[in-house]
């Protein structure tokens, strides 16, 4: 049936590779539509409390894209013309970048920060600083006024007065183009200002973004960095171009395809989505390098390329269906992770793992069979023993002679050290903890965060039962004891804002600034006339991010100096059962903001991880049994992947780096590739069992063959993505070498302990009854796909 | 000197601008005339009405409120005493506020808040602030003076089958583009009565800013041409945030006492 078909493939060749080559411009014409966007909501668990509250809070009083821009005074502090002018022409630029949200645009400058001052009369509400203060008496009467208001203090104007910032929000509508535009807008505007009197930094989570989506256009480079990579392992496997280019033109196209869909379907690329060529690429080459090697074999024994094509398709394509189906289920089960991007992550790499099957079972053939046959010499050069023999026939010879102490031993050892730093694994998401360390975002983050309150966020939302709930003074009371916790309890929480400050503001105010009546006010009714009193001084949106237009929900702002989901897990722990206390019946308390945002991520990602593992492991282990026709062949399958998957959390522990969103996805990865080498190995030496009858002389030939191919596999996708290593931005960084890890045990592993475990068990689907092994692999059905 | 040809002719000139201006001015008044009976047709003498205002912001999220006010006209003709006493909502039910206009200065306002029992003057706003939260600042509430701006004649036109003249209302200097926040103001002004019926702003950068709508008015007195408009809607475009006043229970015959408009009478509460 195979046979025949790919007999068909080669007499049609020029057919088959013009329809491919047409397929490949189409989907290559798509590719122009790909975008790079990093969408923070789509990594997040929509159906989260955290991400709930979030979504609300943002939709109801924004803050979700927040930039802050530090101007720091190099000499005394900003009270000074010159620092002055600079803050409120930066001010007029941000108010102007389209997609701020106007209202949500606090500084000094901004229209927003109202003095709020008692006299003998009453109240006067006033803008901080209308125009900028020029003689020492105006600079003076401001510099009271700014600190006369302490809900300014550490959020525009750290406390020392020596920084200031302006804090900006912007919409994340359907206009919304990623953040790369925004930080473009706001450098611009910025550089204009920059000189020595001053110095600028810029933080917040929109710039964060920004770079992230900076770090994964990078990718591009990357890709063609690490196709010379495996073009350099290929050259030194095959010693021949022909070995070279063949696997590389089934990577590119299958590439191509995959990414062609992304475009196709306007799925923007992004952090997670950016790796994804590389990946399908060192999949594809994988595939290729298996049939090539299994071509250059048969081609020796035939000496006709024709034919040698049509046997060696015949005899791997049965393995490479297997394995290619293995991998394509193992990525599309991570749909079932309930963030995005990793389910686009998921669908994209099946979709280029199988193009490259395809590929290899269209193109490669009818191309191979197009082109001239091997040289003799290159046919002879492929056949010398090189240093990778020696490790396979090494490898065998432990297996023959039976040296089990050695080879347990070591697993032992191993598997031992492995568990022990899984475990002192830490499940950590910190989106800073991805840039190295002397990153402008990193460098910028520092002096933002020493002298403001911290620039990153954690909202308590607060949900009265009905309009007006948040007048009631028991409500506004709790709100002031969940502040003065936080503030008191936690060095790391730098400030909190809420509408309880401005009411303490307006009743001592209305007292004639006596210092006594800086509280809150006792009755409903009191709340409600000081509101209603405002709103004829002020603006109306003053309150907008404090308070929702019906009184019905308000926030609480908790500036923080750090950005782990490790450390606000704890604040939030414990912050519960406090808050639960403080707040009257009816009145609901929900976490959000980009802290506990990440906190959900985390708590997520470790029931995802192991779900996802699971999932992976269980459809390897039921597609494995019914190729291989034995539940306990599906379990010698998952061997190496096991080992895999404790060697990645291992590691990790070891290491430190810890489980978050990026290397939850690259255990899933490294299983979903390591599959392929134990089905390429169980195959080869079933096959050669049947030939050879004994285990022995079987083992020696399948290491040398299939073993020899898997270790090429290995060093191409490990070496590959390897230059990850060396982008700088570390979720690429810890990606790169936990796939190197993932690569090296799982071909250690398939190479040396599954043989080894299949001479000891004898199975009888390996060592069968008598059936030939073409036979029963004809029965598999999914020859029927060929 | 002998007059030649070049002196005769400019003389013609001059007699023909001079009747064209006169024939103009009879069948159509300048735009400062125009602004000029706008100003005063609203100038009732005395005055007590409801009023309800819902204000709406870009999420649909309303807040509403009820008033009662009595109005005075001082004898400059212009600038007003306004006592408003707040109905609705129950919690800031009682408050009062009191302004006492002065077109040539600050305005004098106090505000009672019943549950401080105490009133507490309010310093003056920029007239560009909002009042009460509103999209009408408080420059907007009492007209400036006509010569305040600067106003053309853009064209006539029918805006819902009602004649009205557009005029383009630009600030007469820098300070009170800056005081009021407006770059332009556009108003569509009715031919019959001198009532606007829509007016555009501009803000200081050329923005549009809001729209105010007057789809109803009433001609409150019959013998002095005084009208009122018994329904105002405004639209921040930038904001997203809208108001809509509507006036009610219109009484221009009571009399009102100067009584009313003292921080005495602020503190009885009703």
């Amino acid at each position: 049936m195979l046979r025949r078909y790919v007999t068909f493939i080669v007499r049609y060749r020029i057919v088959v590779m013009l329809a491919a080559v047409a397929i490949s411009v189409f989907f290559g014409s798509k590719i122009g539509n790909l975008r790079v966007v990093v969408d923070p909501n789509d990594n997040l668990p929509q159906e989260h409390p955290y991400v709930i509250a979030s979504n609300e809070i943002e939709r109801v009083f924004g803050g979700r894209n927040i930039v802050v821009i530090g101007v720091k005074s190099t000499s005394g502090d900003v009270f000074q013309p010159k620092v002055l002018e600079k803050i409120q022409r930066i001010t007029d630029g941000v108010l102007d970048i389209p997609g701020v949200i106007r209202s949500n645009v606090i500084s000094l400058a901004a229209r927003k920060a109202k003095d709020i001052v008692g006299t003998e009369e009453g109240m006067q509400v006033r803008q901080l600083m209308e125009t900028v203060p020029q003689t020492p008496a105006e600079i003076a009467k401001l510099k009271k006024a700014v600190y006369a208001n302490p809900i300014y203090i550490n959020s525009i104007v750290s406390r020392d007065g020596k920084m200031a910032t302006i804090i900006a929000d912007f919409k994340s509508g359907k206009d919304f183009r990623g953040y790369t535009p925004i930080k473009n807008q706001i450098d611009a505007i910025i550089n204009k200002e920059r000189d020595d009197s001053v110095k600028m930094y810029l933080g917040g989570i929109s710039i964060n973004l920004a770079w992230l989506e900076i770090y994964s256009q990078r990718m591009a480079f990357l890709f063609f960095i690490s196709l010379a990579i495996i073009m350099g392992i290929l050259y030194l496997s095959f010693r021949s171009f022909q070995g070279m280019l063949i696997p590389v033109i089934t990577a590119l196209m299958s590439v191509i395809w995959g990414l062609g869909l992304m475009g196709m379907l306007n799925v923007p690329i992004d952090t997670f989505n950016a790796t994804t060529p590389i990946l399908i690429m060192a999949v594809a080459a994988g595939h290729s390098v298996q049939i090539l090697k299994r071509y250059y074999e048969e081609y020796g024994k035939l000496h006709d390329s024709s034919a040698a094509v049509i046997d060696s398709l015949s005899k791997i394509g049965p393995v490479m269906l297997t394995a290619g189906s293995i991998a394509v289920a193992s990525f599309l089960s991570l749909t079932a992770f309930p963030t995005l991007t990793i389910r686009v992550f998921g669908i994209f790499t099946a979709t280029g793992i199988l193009s490259a099957v395809i590929l290899e079972m269209t193109f490669i053939p009818a191309f191979r069979s197009f082109i001239p046959a091997p040289k003799r010499y290159e046919t002879e050069r492929e056949k010398i023993k090189d240093w990778l023999d020696r490790v396979t026939n090494g490898i065998a010879e432990v297996i023959v002679n039976k040296r089990w102490g050695l080879l347990f031993g070591t697993l032992a050892l191993l598997i031992a050290v492995l568990l022990g730093g899984i475990h002192i694994l830490v499940v950590d998401n910190s989106l800073k903890g991805n840039f190295s360390e002397d990153s402008i975002v990193r460098t910028d983050d520092v002096p933002l965060n020493a002298g403001m309150g911290g620039t990153n966020t954690l909202y308590l939302l607060i949900e009265g039962p009905e309009a007006d709930s948040i007048k009631n003074p028991a409500a506004l009371r709790a709100m002031e004891a969940v502040q003065n916790h936080l503030q008191e309890k936690y060095q790391l929480v730098g400030k909190t804002q809420s509408l309880a400050d401005f009411m303490k503001k307006i009743n001592k105010a209305m007292h004639a600034d006596d210092p006594k009546e800086d509280r809150l006010p006792d009755t409903r009714e009191l709340n409600a006339q000081y509101l209603l009193l405002y709103s004829m001084s002020g603006d109306p949106g003053d309150f907008d991010t404090y308070v929702d237009y019906e009184y019905k929900s308000a926030v609480i702002w908790a500036y923080l100096k750090t950005d782990s989901t490790a450390v606000i897990e704890e604040i939030v722990a414990d912050l519960r059962p406090f808050v639960a206390k403080q707040f009257p019946p009816g009145y609901k308390i929900s976490i959000g903001g980009g802290m506990a945002q990440g906190a959900a991520l985390n708590e997520v990602m470790v029931q995802g991880k192991l779900l996802n593992i699971g999932m992976i492991a269980a459809s390897i282990y039921i597609i494995s049994s019914l190729v291989l026709r034995s539940a306990l062949a599906g379990l010698l399958v998952l061997i190496p992947l096991s080992l895999a998957v404790l060697a990645n959390f291992g590691v990790m522990g070891l290491t430190g780096i810890r489980l978050d969103i990026g290397t939850a996805a690259v255990s899933a990865m490294a299983v979903g590739v390591g599959a392929d080498y134990a089905i390429y190995l169980i195959y080869r030496l079933r096959e050669e069992i049947q030939k050879h009858g004994a285990c022995d002389e079987a083992l020696r030939v399948a290491l040398a063959t299939a073993g020899k191919a898997v270790i090429y596999v290995a060093l191409a996708v490990g070496l590959g993505y390897s230059i990850l290593m060396f982008t700088g931005f570390g979720m690429h960084t810890r990606l790169g070498f936990l796939v190197a890890v993932a690569m090296a045990v799982s071909c250690l592993s398939a190479i040396a302990l599954l043989p080894a475990v299949l001479c000891i068990v004898r199975p009888r689907f390996a060592f069968g009854n008598g059936v030939a092994v073409t036979a029963q692999a004809r029965g598999t059905g999914l020859e029927a796909q060929g | 000197m002998r007059p030649t040809s070049k002196h005769i002719f400019v003389a013609i000139m001059l007699i023909g601008a001079a009747l064209m201006a006169a024939s103009s001015s009879a069948e159509e008044p300048s735009a400062r005339d125009i602004i000029e009976k706008n100003f005063y047709v609203t100038k009732i003498k005395h005055m007590l009405n409801d009023s309800t205002m819902t204000l709406t912001n870009d999420k649909g999220q309303q807040r509403v409120r009820k008033t009662r006010s009595v109005n005075l006209l001082q004898p400059n003709g212009i600038d007003g005493k306004i006592m408003i006493r707040f109905l609705q909502p129950g919690d800031v039910e009682g408050t009062g506020y009191l302004q006492v206009q002065h077109y040539d200065g600050e305005d004098d306002m106090w505000i009672y808040l019943p549950a401080l029992k105490k009133v507490r003057r309010l310093v003056a706003n920029n007239k560009r602030d909002s009042f009460v939260g509103s999209d009408i600042s408080y420059g907007d509430i009492l007209q400036p003076v006509v010569d305040t701006y600067k106003h053309t004649i853009v064209k006539s036109e029918a805006l819902d089958g009602e004649d009205c003249w557009v005029i383009d209302s630009v600030p007469a200097s820098e300070q009170i583009k800056k005081d009021y926040g407006y770059g332009k103001k556009t108003a569509w002004i009715r031919k019959s009565n001198f009532m606007e019926k829509k007016v555009d702003y501009m803000d200081t950068a050329g923005r549009p800013l809001k729209t105010m709508v007057i789809p109803e008015i009433v001609e409150v007195d019959a013998a002095t041409h005084k009208w009122w408009a018994l329904k105002r809607e405004v639209k921040n475009h930038q904001t997203g945030h809208s108001t809509l006043l509507i006036f009610e229970n219109l009484d221009t015959k009571k009399p009102v006492g100067e009584d009313f408009f003292s921080t005495r009478y602020l503190e009885r509460e009703k």
